[in-house]
């Protein structure tokens, strides 16, 4: 643990270092049976063991992306890093280094064993991710703490905690208290836990326990509360109506409005907003119905023409396999009665099987083409069936959005009457003490008072444009990203693959009669 | 045929009223006469007159009862109730012959085995046998055809002069189609259906109980299933098919082509059907439609019946009502009435009606009010009623004067069978039958030493001469072979072996001969390793497996033909392969393209050819083929790597990984050790099938039937087990009465044992029992005590004799002594032990005793005393 640093020089984690760390896990040894590959492929490694090597980064490691295991022990790191990329890992080993704070783990959401023996951690932390964690070593460290304890509760897989060689440890009701905090685990401090202490204990610390139970349980609501609202509005936002379920759009429309906001304080003003606005949010409900139930007939149509589509591939391709199938068949049945008389391939045979392979790149080709057809022609009907529907939600949008304007020009020749008629009012002083200052000066002009109505009018119709569009861009650029993404892969991507997967095949083929 | 007018009788009597008042007249005159005419024209003479008569000169009798003391009291005599019930239908009978003279007798009163006329009626006796596999109507007429012999009416156009008890039918296990109907109905009534016994007309063939033109009722039922193709519904974006770029001119011509091979095929077929129609159409009857015949019917409404069918009993098949084969009824009856059919049979049965309460159709014989049919007590039909009258009586009060009249209880004793009797079924334990080319025998279990059951042979021919397939099904075999079919022509036997077996084999299918192709179907579920099919023929063999871990489906060996040897061929001699294939299914956590499908050991060419699965995207699988280095089999080298190891490659596509030498070369050693693996377990299939056959002879030499160890009958160990238990059981009862010894007895045997007593006296007992007790156990402790004073005494003597004699003893005698005063002591101890265990005993004695003569039931009310069992 306590190294000092003049004494040893850090060592860096170099490519000579991986490579023979990776040359070292295999099971042949110096025997020199498969010749060295000349490249290191990071990604087919699995484990990798980097201990006693006086390592002070963690660094360099992010290339093997399928790494399972990783062996980082007695070294002298002093922070966890460098190690977002490697998302499969399931074994890590830090053990005696010199970390003092547990952090960047948050993306090794498979973890199920993290050792963190020996360093100088004071606090359990930052670990809410690995949700798999199952064994956890972080015996010998500085832990002196009940929350941290209390922080393990959260994982519903641990069963093995080591904390033993912590200040925490060498307190007279740490064992109990932790078997009482932790009913998940097994095993503390690798010795089973029995029934009966673990009853004593539960006992013992029951008040305190219901009282952490009742506020995880909260938590827990608050967290699937705030999810399903997420997930709602992630719906909303697919059917491109979000925010529109209640009276959002309108209370948008009055809140950068500063002027307007003054306004509303005429006498008689707030019947018609209240009026206006049940109006308003009725009409706004609708469209929010209407866009909900477009999005489902919209999937119901993706749904319907994707399952088509691949139940066309899936015949096509079933059918172009027992081509290729019956061809080995004859090949090898061709080529079997071919060794039996003579060594290589005579002439007639290899002419009958040139012919038989040109017979089965056409029939293959043929069959592709004839699914492109098939697909482009599918593809069309469904591009124009979607655009309509598209089409028809945008003008069934538009025209609400029309009524949605008329109302707002109602509202606004209705306020302006009302504004007049304070005005009027004002004039005569017959409105003095129900009007605040920085108002009073907005009434003091007919001129004043139409220009603060019109601008008013403007920043709410602005408002209402400005939702219109991104209504409708959005579903319209949803419709040709869509669209194009389905030309570029079901008709240009699939053929091309196809095209090459077949001339593969022919070219491995003919190889057969090249070789003799 | 008689022609009927659809009129009831008493009806037809109403209006022909004056006739009636003279046959009245005519029946009330020789009402006495007519009784005896009807017994001298049935009845045999009596014993004691025959001496007299030369024998040639009457008839014989037609019952001859040899010991008539052998049989119960009913079936000798007629009850009051009986002979009553004869003269009411010997009148009935009178009538129904007068107004339908052309209508040939019913069967009413036939004589019973001791030549006693008795009614059909109480002839039915319903039963219900203990035998769970007698409650389903077509397994007890099943079981009615097998266990009787069928005996043919004479002359066939008549009705039979006698019907037997059910019971004589069962035990003698023969009789005529009306024994067979009459069982039949007895049991069905029992077992709770609306049955009925019908007596009329039938063909030659169903008279004669003729199955050969019937098609063979267990002829396998080959299963045809029609796979329907469900066209899936066109979809809004299914594709369009490509082009149909083929010419509808072929294609019509094709079809047209086809049609006529068709029609051709159909033409000839007609005529093959027609022919064998001729072939097996019966030749004509001279006695069509006038041969007697009974079955049984059963009406629905019981027993989940839906509609009224027929039971022919001799054959147990059901029957529809409008068979062809049936020509007509002439009555039916049950246990409790009897009905004549009205209706025109010139059609055969096929428009008959059984609605037996409709009095225009069915004319029954007793009235039975319709809510109470079932009910035991019916009345006179008003023929009958009348006929009995007093010839001065009017109509008017024949109505009120209708007596009420009850069917008497069955003259037959209750039917039964041992469970042995049951299980022989067949008489002598076997029966053959013949169908349409084809012979049925069947055994009773346990009767065949190898515990063959039903034997089908089939044959090509009518006359039971060229044998195709024979069928035979076993049970209770050790071996648990359950049936073996036995192709003739192809001389293939396929044997089906019920579960159990430790080789888990299902299915057996091989031929004769050195070279023959076999196929095994095992029990996969029961073995480990999964094992459902094995196949071998000449130069393969072909395991196949269902669920396996490791996904394998299939594996195959291919064999060099064996080399041709002369002189004795050498049993173990493996053949040598030349591949071995396996087959895998798809493992869903793999990715397609690493995921074997198929693993080829090419033994002879040395190489290895590997397929992996096919992507759902491609149309190739990838293929990978090694070559095995040249010094595989040399164990002290270690094999390096080459280029030339990894023969060809094929990736369906080129983003596939491309595996590392490293991990070829790894593979190939596993490839190598597998070989090897994959080799051995060929041979020991080939070992396996070896094996099996030897252990089927082996099999078949032993022969040894299994019995249940519910079976106490067979089974000697079960038997001697429930002996022991019984046996145990005895004996501990007999220990129980042991125990409980009449404290009584003496007491009761001082007064002269009594059968009553009164309270007084019981009284007395009660204190004496006491008493006695008392004073025994104070006598006893007495004993004891006095004893103990003896000892006491004795040891106190001996001590003052020590202590005078204590100087100048020798040693011995010191020792002897000391022994005796410990002997005494010891005997002290005892004695004490024994005083105090008898007081302590003797209190919780008395309280027993008291309760027990609390609770004896002679000392209370009302003071009887049984008899005492010797």
């Amino acid at each position: 643990m306590a190294r000092l640093y003049d004494a040893i020089e850090p060592e860096v984690v170099s490519m000579d270092m991986l490579q023979n760390a990776v040359e070292s896990l295999r099971a042949d040894g110096d025997n020199q049976v498969v010749p060295k590959e000349d490249k290191l492929d990071y990604s087919a490694v699995n484990s990798l063991r980097l201990d006693f090597r006086s390592i002070l980064r963690m660094e360099n490691l992010w290339l093997f992306s399928n790494l399972t295991k990783l062996q980082m022990d007695n070294n002298i790191i002093e922070r966890i890093e460098g190690l977002d990329t490697l998302q499969k890992l399931t074994w890590l080993d830090l053990s005696f280094n010199n970390i003092t704070n547990i952090e960047g783990l948050d993306t090794l959401t498979e973890l199920t064993d993290l050792s963190l023996y020996n360093n100088r951690i004071t606090n359990i932390e930052n670990m809410d991710t690995l949700k798999k964690l199952n064994v956890f070593s972080i015996g010998n460290n500085q832990v002196d703490d009940e929350n941290s304890i209390r922080y393990l509760r959260r994982f519903d897989n641990l069963r093995t905690v080591c904390l033993r060689g912590n200040p925490f440890a060498s307190k007279p009701d740490y064992y109990t208290f932790t078997i009482a905090h932790l009913p998940q685990i097994h095993f503390l401090d690798y010795k089973l836990i029995d029934e009966a202490p673990r009853e004593e204990a539960l006992k013992k610390y029951e008040i305190q326990i219901q009282q952490l139970i009742t506020t995880e349980d909260q938590d827990r609501e608050k967290d699937k509360k705030s999810d399903d609202k997420k997930k709602q509005h992630q719906l909303h936002k697919e059917a491109f109506v979000e925010n529109m379920d209640q009276n959002q759009l309108f209370t948008a429309m009055f809140k950068d409005d500063s002027e307007g906001q003054k306004l509303l304080l005429v006498p008689g003003a707030d019947e018609l907003v209240a009026q206006i606005e049940e109006k308003f949010v009725a009409i706004v409900h609708t469209m929010f119905e209407f866009g909900l139930k477009e999005k489902e007939t919209r999937d119901k149509e993706i749904d319907d023409f994707w399952i088509c589509v691949n139940e066309a591939k899936d015949e096509n391709t079933r059918r172009a396999a027992v081509i290729v199938d019956e061809f080995k068949e004859y090949r090898t049945q061709l080529f079997a009665k071919e060794d039996l008389e003579q060594q290589g391939v005579s002439s007639a045979v290899a002419a009958e099987y040139d012919d038989a392979l040109t017979n089965l790149r056409n029939k293959l080709m043929a069959l592709e083409i004839a699914l492109v057809d098939q697909l482009e022609e599918t593809i069309q009907t469904f591009e124009r069936n979607l655009g309509e529907m598209v089409s028809n939600f945008t003008e069934s949008m538009r025209a609400n959005f029309g009524l949605l304007r008329e109302l707002q020009a109602f509202f606004n020749e209705s306020i302006i009457n009302l504004c007049v008629a304070a005005v009027e009012r004002y004039m005569k002083g017959e409105l003095d003490d129900e009007f605040p200052d920085e108002t009073r000066d907005l009434f003091a002009d007919k001129d004043t008072i139409l220009n603060a109505c019109q601008t008013s009018d403007e920043i709410h119709r602005s408002k209402l444009d400005q939702r219109e569009d991104e209504m409708f861009s959005r579903i319209s650029n949803w419709l040709t990203t869509m669209v194009d993404n389905i030309h570029e892969d079901e008709e240009y991507n699939r053929n091309r693959k196809r095209i090459i997967e077949i001339s593969r095949l022919i070219d491995y083929l003919r190889a057969d009669i090249e070789d003799m | 045929m008689t022609e009927t007018n659809g009129d009831e009788l008493h009806a037809s009597h109403d209006v022909n009223g004056h006739e009636h008042a003279d046959t009245d007249e005519e029946v009330a005159d020789q009402q006495n006469d007519s009784n005896n005419d009807v017994q001298e024209e049935i009845l045999p003479p009596k014993p004691k007159l025959q001496p007299i008569i030369a024998p040639d000169m009457f008839p014989p009798p037609i019952v001859i009862c040899e010991n008539p003391e052998n049989y119960p009291e009913s079936y000798r005599t007629n009850t009051k109730k009986e002979e009553l019930i004869l003269t009411f239908i010997e009148n009935f009978r009178r009538q129904y012959h007068y107004i339908y003279r052309d209508r040939k007798p019913l069967f009413l009163n036939p004589l019973n085995e001791c030549g006693l006329p008795k009614f059909v009626c109480t002839t039915v006796q319903p039963t219900l046998l203990s035998f769970s596999k007698l409650f389903q109507w077509n397994d007890a007429a099943e079981f009615v055809a097998d266990h009787l012999n069928y005996e043919l009416l004479e002359p066939p156009h008549e009705l039979p002069k006698t019907l037997w008890s059910p019971e004589k039918v069962l035990y003698d296990h023969r009789g005529n189609c009306f024994d067979y109907a009459n069982l039949l109905c007895s049991f069905l009534i029992g077992a709770g259906y609306d049955a009925f016994v019908v007596s009329g007309y039938a063909t030659r063939e169903v008279c004669f109980m003729d199955t050969t033109r019937l098609p063979n009722p267990y002829i396998k039922k080959r299963e045809e299933k029609h796979i329907e193709r469900i066209k899936p519904p066109h979809k809004k974006y299914t594709v369009k098919p490509p082009k149909d770029l083929t010419s509808k001119y072929d294609a019509y011509m094709h079809q047209r082509h086809l049609d006529k091979i068709q029609a051709d095929k159909n033409r000839r077929q007609e005529e093959e059907n027609k022919r064998i129609a001729e072939i097996e159409k019966p030749l004509p009857d001279p006695l069509y439609g006038i041969r007697v015949h009974a079955w049984v019917l059963v009406l629905p409404g019981k027993r989940e019946v839906p509609e009224a069918f027929f039971i022919e009993p001799t054959t147990g098949y059901g029957k529809a009502t409008n068979d062809v084969e049936y020509l007509g009824i002439e009555s039916v009856w049950n246990h409790q009435n009897y009905w004549v059919n009205m209706q025109d049979c010139s059609n055969g049965c096929e428009s008959l009606q059984f609605d037996l309460n409709d009095q225009a159709r069915w004319e029954f014989m007793f009235t039975y009010s319709t809510s109470l049919r079932g009910a035991v007590t019916a009345t006179l039909n008003t023929i009958g009623n009348s006929a009995i009258l007093d010839e001065e009586e009017d109509k008017g009060t024949a109505e009120t004067t209708q007596k009420d009249i009850e069917v008497p209880p069955s003259w037959v004793r209750h039917l039964d069978l041992t469970p042995a009797e049951f299980q022989n079924r067949y008489p002598h334990s076997r029966k053959t039958y013949f169908y349409k080319k084809t012979r049925v025998e069947k055994y009773a279990p346990y009767f065949m030493k190898d515990g063959i059951v039903l034997k089908i042979s089939e044959f090509a021919d009518y006359d039971f001469k060229e044998l195709i397939y024979v069928t035979q099904k076993y049970e209770h075999r050790h071996d648990k072979l359950e049936e073996r079919g036995h192709d003739i022509r192809t001389n293939t036997v396929c044997e089906i072996y019920l579960p159990g077996r430790p080789d888990q084999l299902k299915e057996h299918t091989y031929g004769f001969g050195p070279e023959f192709e076999r196929t095994m179907i095992y029990y996969d579920k029961a073995r480990l390793d999964g094992l459902a099919k094995r196949h071998e023929t000449m130069l393969e063999l072909t395991d196949y497996f269902v669920n396996r871990d490791d996904f394998l489906e299939y594996r195959k060996a291919l064999f060099e033909p064996r080399p041709k040897k002369f002189g004795p061929a050498e049993k173990d001699n493996q053949r040598p392969i030349i591949s071995i294939t396996e087959r895998y299914g798809r493992n869903v956590e793999l990715n397609a393209n690493d995921d074997i499908r198929e693993l080829v050991f090419a033994i002879k060419d040395d190489k290895f050819v590997i397929t992996y699965h096919r992507d759902d995207i491609h149309i190739t699988p990838s293929t990978r083929t090694y070559i095995k280095p040249v010094n595989w089999n040399d164990k002290t080298i270690t094999i390096k790597w080459s280029d030339d190891l990894l023969l060809e490659t094929y990736q369906a596509d080129e983003d596939f990984k491309q595996m590392s030498k490293r991990d070829l070369y790894y593979k190939m050693l596993k490839l190598m050790e597998q070989e090897e693996e994959v080799t051995r377990r060929v041979q020991k299939a080939e070992d396996e099938i070896r094996d099996l056959q030897n252990r089927r002879q082996q099999e078949e030499l032993s022969n040894e039937l299994e019995y249940s160890v519910y079976d106490t009958e067979r089974n000697k160990k079960s038997r001697e087990y429930r002996d022991l238990l019984d046996k145990r059981d005895k004996e501990e009862k007999r220990k129980r009465e042991i125990k409980d010894v009449d404290y009584l007895a003496p007491f009761l045997a001082a007064i002269g044992k009594p059968s009553r007593i009164n309270a007084h006296t019981a009284q007395t007992l009660r204190t004496s029992a006491q008493h006695d007790f008392k004073e025994r156990s104070i006598r006893k402790a007495n004993l004891m005590q006095a004893r103990y004073e003896n000892e006491v005494q004795e040891l106190i003597t001996k001590q003052q004799w020590y202590q005078k004699h204590q100087i100048g003893m020798t040693k011995e005698d010191e020792l002897e002594y000391q022994r005796v005063c410990q002997d005494a002591q010891f005997r002290l101890h005892i004695l004490e032990e024994r005083l105090d265990r008898h007081k302590k005993l003797t209190a919780e004695k008395y309280l027993q005793l008291e309760s027990k003569l609390n609770e004896d039931p002679r000392l209370k009310e009302p003071y009887i005393i049984p008899e005492e069992k010797k």
